[in-house]
Formats: structure tokens, C-alpha cells, sequence
């Protein structure tokens, strides 16, 4: 079976870099990082992801913002976007992310379980 | 009489006339006298007019007065005089005229015996003494009588004035007593009002018994309502027999009056203390409430302030963490072996994690701007909720659990989950106070509240209303309990006793914020029997 590709947006690169080490480690993805808000569409559209982690709060560009450029795209508007944010309360989201505007939710501290979980959830969809 | 000489006066026109009787009472009189002879009205007149005489010998045919006349003008001077009337045989029909008058005797001129006219001029004396003594005696009685404000007065069988005081009088605007004798009190009062004044005397006539201090409202001829008390008693004949009734009026108008006043007066007074005292009472709520709306204003802006920095905080707190998480993952799958120190070490690291999360998020939870989703609820539900969520807590210590639930609890406006966090928080503050067991016991009930000064909440109290009914839930331990000295603290964030990883200190004051945004309050005091009890009241819903 092919390895899913995920592309993970956030400014901080030690983070990124440790979601893609975690996930790459299951053997079953492949991960692309991208630091910069701005730079996200491009990423994708050359990366071609299964499914981007997303940040909220970026200096540059804002995660909301990249969702609305991905939407925008025509050959990305489907692509799965999980937001992971600092500021969404574990205790709420329970491992599920929550629903906001239409996307899931997780955060950032969310157990590797519940990660992996809603991951493939939303790589089924 | 004793040695006083008796003093009589003889007025006679016919100077031999004066000589006989003289002569008379000179033989016969055993007592010592002194006889004074005028030959005219006039001058006997005028000698009564200077001095006291015990008897007068009158002449009836004198030069300035005839007949009946004679004693008359006389009698109408000195009318307590002791007059014996001297006549001529031929006119014996106006001596005794001059008898029904008033005059003590009369003799026949030339029947005169010395005897005869000693003993008439004793019994005259005598008599006039004894009428004097009972002039007197009437004159004080009927001079007490009429000197007293009260009404007084006699009747007959038949209800008729008989005898009265002037104050009777003048209730019924009369000028004398006289116009009331004969009348009763149909002839001054309404048929109506009148009549149960006959019938009572009636009753005190046909049974003897008296009517002591009756009080009635009595209409005057002027039409002015008086206060009377009235006594009548029975009025008898000196047979004992019954004829009629005396009765005695009082007027204690002024009396009930003043009473009134009084009454009024200290009405006035009380109800004017208790608005005073409500006044004070709306002042000081009026004073608490700016306070507690400027504390409001102050905590809001230090929510708002505290909020912007927790969420910063936050964020830039926990993306490290995040980075050290999935770090910490990454190394536990990539360990080749199973190094037995490396997993605990990581474990632990993980823990670490997991407790600056918890604090991060006790502290967004405290800080962020919230807001409540009300809806009817049923406390106890609630309550009942909580309790299964800590059970698996409560069953690990073996506390038993005590509910008080009041059934027909009234509704109360809630956010359900909010609340729901309030009680598992307080249940498990509990829980953690009793580590060697104990019991819990959770009690519900309404009140009304009746005033200040309820045993919960603080100054927050006052946003009840008097008179408003809440819900009261009590959530009681049988542990530790709090030192007395960090009683006022345990409402602080991040106040905690515990030891670091098992509390943030901050579940009483997410509790108390929730509370408040009910516009309940909370409250917490150790209980005698050891252990604390946690209060907390809110508003019940108000069936319409
Ligand atoms: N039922 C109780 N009996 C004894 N002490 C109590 C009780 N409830 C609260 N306390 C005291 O009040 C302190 C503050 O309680 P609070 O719920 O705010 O924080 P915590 O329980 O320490 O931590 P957290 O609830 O955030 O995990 C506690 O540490 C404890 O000392
Ligand atoms: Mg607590």
C-alpha cells in the first residue's frame, strides 16, 4: 500500500520537524514540513498531499487563511485539512477533534493515539 | 344648745300683745332666752339681716305687711328661719296657709298658755335645727353632686329623671336640671338608641344586678360622639324594693382619644422605625451593590487582561511542549531495546508534559472570557450526574455517599456542563479530604429567602432578592477540613494544599466564576463535626 503524503504547516520548525520524525516512524506516511503561512499553497501544489496539519497562529499568514487558499484551488479543495492548535482545550476535544468552521480541531498536546486516529478518520473521507 | 341663750324675735304691732307674751315666757321658759320685739316687718327684717335669731314670733296683721303676705316676704328672706305664726282667731285659714308654707306653728292670739307656747317654741328650734343639719347635709351632697364632671342620675322605675347633676344637663344642652325631671331618655335621644338604654334598666330593675363600667359611643344633641362609661346600679326605697336605677356617666372621650393617639403615635412610630430601618437596609444594599458592581468592573478588566495573557502564554508555552511531546513519543518507538531507566525516564518526562498541560488549561479555563448556556434544569439530576462521574474516586477511598435530595426541587436556570464541573470539583476537593475514607453527603433544598445575613455567599449574597426562593445544594465531607487561616484563600487561582502534579488551585475559584455567572453564590466552612461543607445557592426559576 502506497504511503499517504502529509504536508504539516506551522512556523515553528522544531515542531514540524518533530511530527514529521513521529510520523514517518509509523512507516506509513510520508511528510513534507512547510515553516511559512505564505508558502503553503505553493507547498501543496507541488507536494500533492493526502491531508495537511495546519496551524493556527502563524505570523505571516494564518491558518484560516490557507485553508481558504486550498479551498480556492481546484485540484486541492479536496484535500483534508486538520487544524492543530496551542489554543484548543484537550479536555473538549477528547481525542475527536472538534468541529469549527467545518474542520477538525486537535491540539497540539493530543496523545499520539488520538493523532493517528483522526488522521487516518480524515484520510478515509 | 347648751348655755347659749336662745335668741328669739317677736314682731308683733300691739305693744300690750308683746308685754302678755313676755309675761308668758317669762313664767313658763326653764331655759335661758333673750326676747327682742319689733313692732314692724321692716325692722324684723333688718334685725335678721344683722344677726341670728332661733325663732321668730310672727304677727301676721302688722302696720307694713298683712295676712299670709306677711310670713311670706319673710320666709322668702330668711327661709331657714324658724317662724311661729301668731293670729287672730278670725284668721286661723292663713296660719295654716302660712303651716303648709313653711312656718313651724301657729298659735292663736289670747290661746296662748305658757306650756302650749314653750313647747311649740321647742319643737320649732328643734325642728329648725334638724333642717338645717339636712339643708346642709343636701346642699353638700347635691354641691358634691354638681361639682362632679360625671353624669349623674336618678330614675324611676319608668325610666323618668328623677334627680340629676348639672352635667347631665348640659349634655343634653338644657340650662337647668329642672327641664329634665319627668323626661326620659326617649324625649332626648333617637327612638333607636334609646331603647337599649330602657331595656338595660329595665333588666337592672328586674334582677337587682347592677351594670358596672359599660363603654359605650354615645351621640350628643349636637350630634358629637362621646366615649361613656357608664355604671347603674338598682335604686331602692328604704324597704330595699326597687324603684328605679342611679347611674353614673363618665365621659372618656378624651381618654380614648389619647389612647388613640397613642395607639397611633406608636403605630406611626413603629411603622416609621421599620422604614428606617429599610431605608438603611436599601442603602446598604444600594452601597453593596455599586461595590459589588465596581468589583465586577474591576475583575472583568482583570479577566480581560488575564485572559489576553494566558491565551499568549499559552501558545507560546505549549508549542514547546508539543515539540518535547512528540519528541519524548519519537524516542519511546525508536528504542531499540527495552531499557527499563530510559522508559521511566520518558515516562516521567511525559507526566511533566501532561502537568504543565493541565495547568495551561486550569488557567485558560479561569481566564477566558466565558460565557454560560442556560437551561431549566433539575439540580438534583445534576447533582446525581456529578456523583456517578466521581464514583469510581468515591468507591476507590470507600466513602459512602448520603443523599438529601429534596423531591419537587424547583428548576433552576443552568449551564448543565458548567455546572456539572462545579460539582465534580467540589466532589473531588472532598474526595481528596478524606484519603482514609469518610462519608459525602449532598443535600438539596429550597428556601425563601427571608433576609440578609443567610449563612452563604458573601456580599454577592445580595444580588437574591428578599423574598426570592433558591435552590440550595450542600456538599459536606467528613475529612480534613481547612485551616482557619486559609479559609480566605481557597477561593485564590492556584491556591492549593496539595502536593505539586495533584492540584493547580484553581477548581474553587473556575467554580466560583461559574457560580457568579449564574448569579448563584458559593460559600465554604468547616463543619463542627470536622470536615467542610461547601454551599452553594442559586436562583430557582421563576414559575410564572
Ligand atoms: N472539602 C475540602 N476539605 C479540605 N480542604 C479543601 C476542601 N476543598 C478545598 N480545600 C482546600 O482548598 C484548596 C483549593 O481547592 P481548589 O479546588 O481550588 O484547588 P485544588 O483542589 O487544590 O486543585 P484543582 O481543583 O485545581 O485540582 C485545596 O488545595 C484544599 O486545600
Ligand atoms: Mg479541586
Amino acid at each position: 500500500m502506497d504511503k499517504k503524503r502529509i504536508l504539516i504547516v506551522d512556523d515553528e520548525p522544531t515542531f514540524t520537524r518533530m511530527m514529521q520524525l513521529v510520523l514517518e516512524q509509523s512507516g506509513r506516511y510520508v511528510v513534507r514540513q512547510e515553516n511559512k503561512g505564505a508558502q503553503a499553497l505553493a507547498a501543496a501544489r507541488d507536494f500533492k498531499p493526502d491531508l495537511i496539519l495546519l496551524d493556527v497562529v502563524m505570523p505571516d499568514l494564518d491558518g484560516g487563511d490557507v485553508a481558504a487558499q486550498i479551498e480556492a484551488d481546484p485540484l486541492l479543495k479536496n484535500t483534508p485539512i486538520i487544524f492543530l492548535t496551542a489554543l484548543v482545550d484537550e479536555k473538549e476535544s477528547q481525542g475527536n477533534a472538534v468541529k469549527r468552521g467545518g474542520y477538525p480541531f486537535l491540539g497540539k498536546l493530543v496523545s499520539d493515539n488520538d493523532l493517528f486516529k483522526c488522521i487516518e478518520d480524515n484520510l478515509r473521507q | 344648745m347648751g348655755a347659749e341663750p336662745l335668741r328669739i324675735l317677736q314682731i308683733e304691732d300691739s305693744a300690750a300683745q308683746a308685754r302678755l307674751l313676755e309675761e308668758i315666757l317669762r313664767g313658763a321658759m326653764d331655759a335661758p332666752y333673750e326676747l327682742k320685739w319689733v313692732d314692724r316687718l321692716s325692722a324684723g327684717l333688718e334685725h335678721l339681716e344683722q344677726s341670728n335669731f332661733d325663732l321668730v314670733l310672727l304677727d301676721l296683721g302688722l302696720p307694713d305687711s298683712q295676712g299670709l303676705n306677711t310670713f311670706e316676704r319673710l320666709y322668702a328672706r330668711h327661709p331657714l328661719s324658724a317662724v311661729i305664726v301668731l293670729s287672730g282667731l278670725d284668721d286661723e285659714g292663713i296660719a295654716l296657709k302660712a303651716l303648709q308654707a313653711g312656718a313651724q306653728d301657729y298659735l292663736v292670739k289670747g290661746q296662748v298658755d305658757g306650756r302650749l307656747l314653750v313647747r311649740a317654741i321647742r319643737y320649732a328650734v328643734e325642728r329648725k335645727r334638724v333642717r338645717e343639719m339636712l339643708t346642709k347635709e343636701r346642699d353638700l351632697l347635691e354641691a358634691l353632686i354638681q361639682s362632679l364632671p360625671d353624669q349623674i342620675y336618678v330614675k324611676d322605675a319608668a325610666g323618668r329623671f328623677l334627680r340629676a347633676n348639672g352635667a347631665v344637663a348640659s349634655f343634653f344642652n338644657l340650662a337647668t336640671v329642672d327641664a329634665l325631671y319627668g323626661k326620659t331618655d326617649f324625649d332626648f335621644f333617637p327612638h333607636e338608641m334609646a331603647r337599649p338604654f330602657h331595656e338595660e334598666e329595665q333588666r337592672i330593675i328586674g334582677s337587682g344586678e347592677p351594670v358596672i363600667n359599660r363603654e359605650a359611643c354615645i351621640a350628643d344633641q349636637s350630634g358629637g360622639n362621646h366615649w361613656m362609661l357608664t355604671t347603674k346600679v338598682p335604686f331602692r326605697d328604704h324597704n330595699g324594693a326597687i324603684i328605679g336605677t342611679v347611674g353614673i356617666n363618665r365621659d372618656v372621650t378624651q381618654m380614648k382619644m389619647a389612647e388613640e393617639e397613642l395607639r397611633r403615635a406608636n403605630t406611626e412610630l413603629a411603622r416609621s422605625e421599620a422604614e428606617l430601618q429599610k431605608a438603611v437596609a436599601e442603602l446598604q444594599k444600594a452601597h453593596d451593590e455599586l461595590r459589588a458592581a465596581q468589583m465586577q468592573l474591576v475583575e472583568v478588566e482583570k479577566l480581560q487582561v488575564v485572559g489576553r495573557l494566558a491565551a499568549g502564554v499559552a501558545h507560546e508555552v505549549k508549542n514547546p511542549l508539543a515539540v518535547t511531546l512528540r519528541g519524548i513519543e519519537y524516542l519511546s518507538k525508536s528504542m531499540v531495546a527495552k531499557d527499563e531507566v530510559v522508559t521511566t525516564v520518558l515516562k516521567d518526562m511525559n507526566d511533566a508534559i501532561r502537568r504543565a498541560d493541565a495547568v495551561i488549561r486550569g488557567m485558560l479555563d479561569f481566564a477566558a472570557p466565558r460565557q454560560i448556556e442556560v437551561r431549566s434544569e433539575d439540580v438534583n439530576a445534576v447533582i446525581e450526574r456529578a456523583l456517578w462521574l466521581v464514583k469510581h474516586d468515591l468507591d476507590r477511598r470507600c466513602i459512602t455517599v448520603n443523599r438529601w435530595l429534596e423531591h419537587d426541587l424547583p428548576r433552576c436556570m443552568i449551564d448543565l456542563q458548567k455546572m456539572e464541573e462545579v460539582f465534580i470539583n467540589v466532589m473531588e476537593n472532598a474526595v481528596h479530604a478524606m484519603p482514609a475514607g469518610g462519608s459525602l453527603t449532598v443535600r438539596t433544598y429550597a428556601r425563601q429567602l427571608t433576609g440578609f445575613g443567610t449563612n452563604v455567599g458573601d456580599s454577592k449574597v445580595l444580588r437574591f432578592k428578599m423574598g426570592a426562593t433558591v435552590v440550595i445544594a450542600e456538599i459536606e465531607d467528613t475529612g480534613i477540613g481547612i485551616p482557619p487561616d486559609k479559609l480566605s484563600k481557597i477561593f485564590d487561582p492556584f491556591f492549593t494544599t496539595k502536593p505539586t502534579g495533584q492540584g493547580t488551585g484553581l477548581g474553587l475559584s473556575v467554580c466560583k466564576t461559574i457560580i457568579e455567572l449564574h448569579g448563584g453564590a458559593i460559600d465554604i466552612r468547616n463543619r463542627k463535626e470536622g470536615g467542610a461543607q461547601v454551599a452553594i445557592m442559586l436562583k430557582a426559576e421563576r414559575k410564572e
